[in-house]
């Protein structure tokens, strides 16, 4: 990992084309930052190049399919470095080999803080299914996300919909990350008792009725044990232990696994094979516009067929390894094609096929800069925004983008983030600095 | 009916505003925040089978096969808000029900039974309006939480039935045990809820006390005893308040003292396991006996003019639970064991008085007198996921299979205390008596059609319970939910027809029935239950 991408100049690869025999032909249309692409221009522009890469070249499969047969649409934008907070490149750099991965076990033990596996250039030199592993590691314990505790909350955190129909369900709710392993915004790397425990999470709803006051409290270790999950059904007031199976069930109603939040959220001992595939550069909103108190209609199209492309006008090419995750056998997927960002610690996209090897759904997630905070040192960070799913199968997509989003703020202590936070998210305690949001469908 | 208006007006309020999501959150700086959310629900029930008790005539019988038993009207709001440093939490609700032709006929029958002993409607009992919950909840420190206020406080890892969940009673004359949400048939008391965290035990210390200040009525579990639409078998028609009226001011049950508990909730090896105590009253109301008739528990009851009077005696239960999830079999163990000692019972399955005609009897099982016993609760339940299931039947979720095991021990049992099972019924107890349930939950499309069955079966006695349900979800605000209610029982105190008259089977036998257990109550109340909901 370096502080600071290269930069492959697009006249240069022009020249190298020219030399080789694959530019024997034509020289290929550059378009230009702005460029709108769509089914109306694909089979024109999918030929012609952007930044010197062939833009057929650097759409994935379910994207082209989306642009073909779904009506979305992505805008060009001029790449731009991907960079890291300084805090989390110094962590990176101080607990460097501290991390140690056992082939046998596929276990990681020693991680500290930062990122564990920071030379991607010489893990993608290694056996295919410890690369991916490795590689996998490196966003589960250090996901890009701005906060050692993030907040994200709003009135329309879930949004249902159906290609057919439109907006079917809205669902407001605040999904609450507590770090707990592995911090470097301040204090200790490592808080709590439990060694192991890599962070607390807990997501309630607040609207509609029937699902106001439900919540779900999950706390994730870092060994490959699976989760221990709480549920607060308000309808009872009880909170219930659920079955750490739940990582491949459903999440509540949604076209997506629990597995499938933020794009991919499980350990990756629970696959039984994760595969390095292949570098490769594709177009991706990896700075998107920071959107503060956005009205949805900003970055979901839900008022036009097919209700479910979300909006983001800064497609810009970005490189990606691609990882193959084989599932199993009880999980609903045959199998999964993961991007990751060859620079940054996340996961853009997930194509996810049914066991007859059918595509079945794509998770996609847009990432953006955070606003720019003193604290972090040096340059921005960047967080997931948002996460969404189309399911082809079904027509049935999810949109999810809480509205806000606070990293770090000062209202919560580790000793708080218990179980009782269920039953004080049904008493109508809110977390959460902001009070305005835009409007929802 | 002026009724009708509030709930017109309710609607046409909710439909004017205009609104983006589905609950109505008013929002100020500093994060202060209002959220208003509720619903308007109409429920409906129809009777599947016809029910055997003698209608107003007395030579007729009730029926009812194909009416409706209920029509019942709700409004809900609950308003919560958050201050920051303390969020106050409102919960109102409002029911209202329409006499339909069933329960037209029930009330003529009681008001023919009960003739000079007419009380008001027992229809009055199911509806009203009612602050069902208010209280405040404060921070104190960063170790203490306070929740003051009418609330409900909920413990034990039980479904269906009750081992720890016994702070507060439920009202189940409107509905039985049919309704799913129980926190709306839980009787919300005035409590002070104080909860300690202990990070050093990994635990949280709960300490719960209630100063005596609700209502006498507030307490215990309300049964049908009016010969309304949930009276048991053969008792529709046949309001037995004028003749065993509660008393909330028995010395031995008084519902003015003090009731208090605490519960530690801790965490260790992976599994949570929970330690409880409370002192308060037996649910069940207990029937205290005039001296003529049995031995009265203390004090006998001081209206020479009833058989008896039903009470809620004071008792203390100690109990534990534990609960974890069991990777190797992928599921979730539930444990719980309640134990209290010196629980009461009714005893003396064949009291009776002699009845207006000769040879006859009007059996009061249970009036014998109480008997006091160690009684051991425990409830072993596993949640599985069926994965392969759900692959089978194309669900949108995992199928959720639950089942249960509930067990009632009385430790020190002996035959000849004669304990009756279920008051009123002659029936005696067993030293076992095991109920097993089961739900099996599936979800369709994106969880919006959501088709389940539950099953109760006393293993003891033979009876059965089935309950296939269908919930379905259409957008934010409509919610519709179905379910049949189909009791399958072995053996039931059934009414007969003596020289024209309809009465209970064993009228003129020299022995109460004797083989109707709790289910058996229940019987010939099979019915159709469609409730629709729009929410905000």
């Amino acid at each position: 990992m370096t502080r600071s991408t290269t930069r492959v100049s697009p006249a240069w690869i022009c020249a190298a084309m020219y030399l080789g025999l694959s530019c024997a032909g034509a020289v290929r249309a550059e378009l230009a930052a702005g460029t709108e692409i769509s089914a109306a221009n694909w089979e024109q522009v999918r030929q012609e190049t952007f930044e010197g890469k062939t833009i057929e070249s650097m759409v994935p499969v379910s994207i082209q399919k989306a642009i073909k047969e779904y009506n979305f649409k992505i805008w060009l934008k001029n790449s731009e470095p991907l960079l890291m907070a300084n805090h989390i490149l110094d962590a990176t750099e101080k607990y460097q080999g501290t991390a140690q991965y056992d082939p046998q076990t596929r276990q990681v033990t020693g991680y500290v803080a930062g990122i564990p596996f920071p030379d991607l250039d010489a893990v993608a030199q290694m056996a295919p299914e410890i690369a991916g592993d490795l590689m996998f590691y490196n966003v589960f314990f250090a996901r890009s996300l701005d906060g050692d505790y993030s907040n994200c909350y709003g009135p329309y955190a879930t949004v249902h919909l159906n290609t057919e129909k439109g907006v079917e369900r809205v669902q407001g709710a605040q999904a609450i990350v507590l770090r707990t392993m592995g911090r470097t915004s301040g204090g200790p790397h490592q808080i709590g008792d439990d060694p192991n425990l890599r962070k607390l999470q807990i997501i309630t709803f607040d609207s509609p009725y029937d699902i106001a006051g439900l919540g779900v409290y999950r706390k994730v270790y870092a060994d490959g044990r699976l989760d221990d999950i709480y549920a607060y059904v308000k309808a009872v007031r009880r909170v219930r232990r659920l079955s750490g199976g739940s990582w491949m069930d459903t999440l509540a109603g949604a076209s997506l696994l629990n597995d499938d939040t933020f794009v991919t959220e499980a350990h990756p001992m629970w696959y039984p094979r994760i595969e390095l595939k292949e570098k490769r550069w594709i177009l991706w909103p990896v700075h998107s516009d920071t959107v503060v108190a956005h009205d949805l209609a900003e970055v979901l199209d839900y008022q036009n067929p097919p209700y479910w492309n979300f909006i983001n006008k800064n497609w810009e090419p970005t490189e990606v390894y691609v990882l193959e995750v084989t599932t199993p056998e009880e999980h609903p997927y045959g199998k999964k094609t993961l991007y990751m960002n060859a620079r940054i610690p996340t996961f853009h996209l997930s194509e996810t096929y049914t066991k007859g090897g059918e595509m079945w759904r794509v998770i996609y997630s847009g990432i953006g800069p955070h606003p720019y905070d003193p604290a972090d040192g040096g340059p921005g960070v960047y967080d997931q925004y948002n996460f969404g799913v189309w399911d082809f199968r079904s027509e049935h997509g999810n949109y999810m983008d809480c509205g806000r989003m606070d990293a770090n703020p000062p209202d919560l202590r580790y000793e708080d983030f218990t179980q009782r936070m269920l039953v004080e998210a049904a008493d109508g305690k809110r977390h959460g600095l902001e009070t305005e949001f835009g409007e929802g469908p | 009916m002026s009724w009708y208006r509030v709930v017109l007006a309710a609607a046409g309020l909710l439909l004017v505003l205009p609104t983006a999501d589905a609950a109505y959150r008013f929002s100020t700086p500093g994060g202060k925040s209002l959220l208003l959310t509720g619903y308007l629900r109409q429920h409906m029930a129809v009777n599947l089978e016809d029910h055997p008790e003698a209608d107003a005539s007395g030579m007729g019988r009730l029926d009812g096969k194909g009416d409706i038993s209920m029509m019942r009207s709700t409004f809900r709001l609950e308003a919560k808000a958050d201050l920051g440093w303390a969020q106050f939490v409102t919960i109102y609700r409002f029911d209202r029900e329409q006499e339909t032709g069933f329960l037209d006929d029930i009330n003529d029958t009681i008001n023919a039974n009960n003739a000079p002993l007419r009380l008001n409607n027992w229809m009055d009992d199911v509806e009203g309006d009612q602050m069902r919950e208010w209280y405040g909840v404060f921070d104190i420190g960063p170790r203490v939480r306070a929740t003051l206020g009418k609330q409900q406080v909920v413990w034990g890892e039980t479904d269906f039935f009750r081992g720890m969940d016994i702070i507060h009673g439920f009202d189940l004359r409107w509905r039985s045990f049919l309704e799913t949400e129980n926190e709306e048939l839980r009787k919300p008391l005035i409590l002070a809820n104080v909860e300690i965290d202990i990070p050093e035990l990994d635990g949280i210390l709960q300490l719960v006390y209630r100063p005596g200040w609700d209502k006498g009525k507030a307490l215990g579990n309300g049964l049908d005893i009016r010969g309304g639409r949930w009276a048991t078998q053969p008792n529709k028609g046949i309001d037995f308040l004028p003749l065993l009226p509660y008393n909330y001011d028995h010395p031995g049950a008084d519902t003015d003292d003090p009731n208090y508990g605490f519960r530690w909730i801790g965490h260790a090896w992976g599994w949570d396991y929970s330690l409880n105590y409370w002192r308060g009253l037996n649910n069940d109301p207990i029937g205290n006996p005039q001296a003529f008739l049995g031995t009265p528990f203390g004090a006998a009851p001081s209206n020479p003019f009833v058989l008896g009077e039903l009470i809620f005696p004071k008792v203390e239960t100690f109990g534990a639970t534990v609960t974890g999830y069991l990777e190797g079999v992928d599921s979730v163990l539930r444990v719980e064991l309640a134990f209290t000692p010196n629980k009461p019972y009714n005893a003396g399955p064949d009291v009776g008085l002699a009845g207006p005609v000769p040879g006859s009897t009007i059996w009061v099982p249970g009036l014998g007198g109480v008997v006091e016993r160690d009684t051991l609760i425990s409830m072993v339940g596993i949640d599985k996921q069926l994965k392969g299931l759900g692959r089978l039947l194309n669900t949108s979720q995992f199928p959720l299979f639950s089942v249960q095991v509930f067990d009632t021990w009385l430790m020190d049992f002996d035959g000849d205390d004669h304990i009756v099972e279920t008051f009123g019924f002659g029936a005696e107890r067993h030293e076992h008596t095991t109920i097993l349930t089961g739900l099996l939950q599936l979800n369709y499309d994106n969880s919006t059609v959501n088709p389940s069955i539950a099953g109760v079966v006393d293993a003891t006695n033979g009876d059965v319970v089935i309950i296939p349900a269908l919930d379905l979800v259409y957008g934010d605000h409509w919610r519709i939910h179905t379910d049949l209610d189909l009791f399958l029982i072995k053996n039931q105190r059934n009414v007969k027809n003596f020289g024209g008259f309809y009465l209970p089977e064993d009228t003129f036998a020299t022995r109460a029935e004797d083989d109707t257990h709790l289910i058996g109550t229940f019987a010939n109340n099979s019915q159709f239950n469609l409730r629709v909901t729009y929410q905000f």
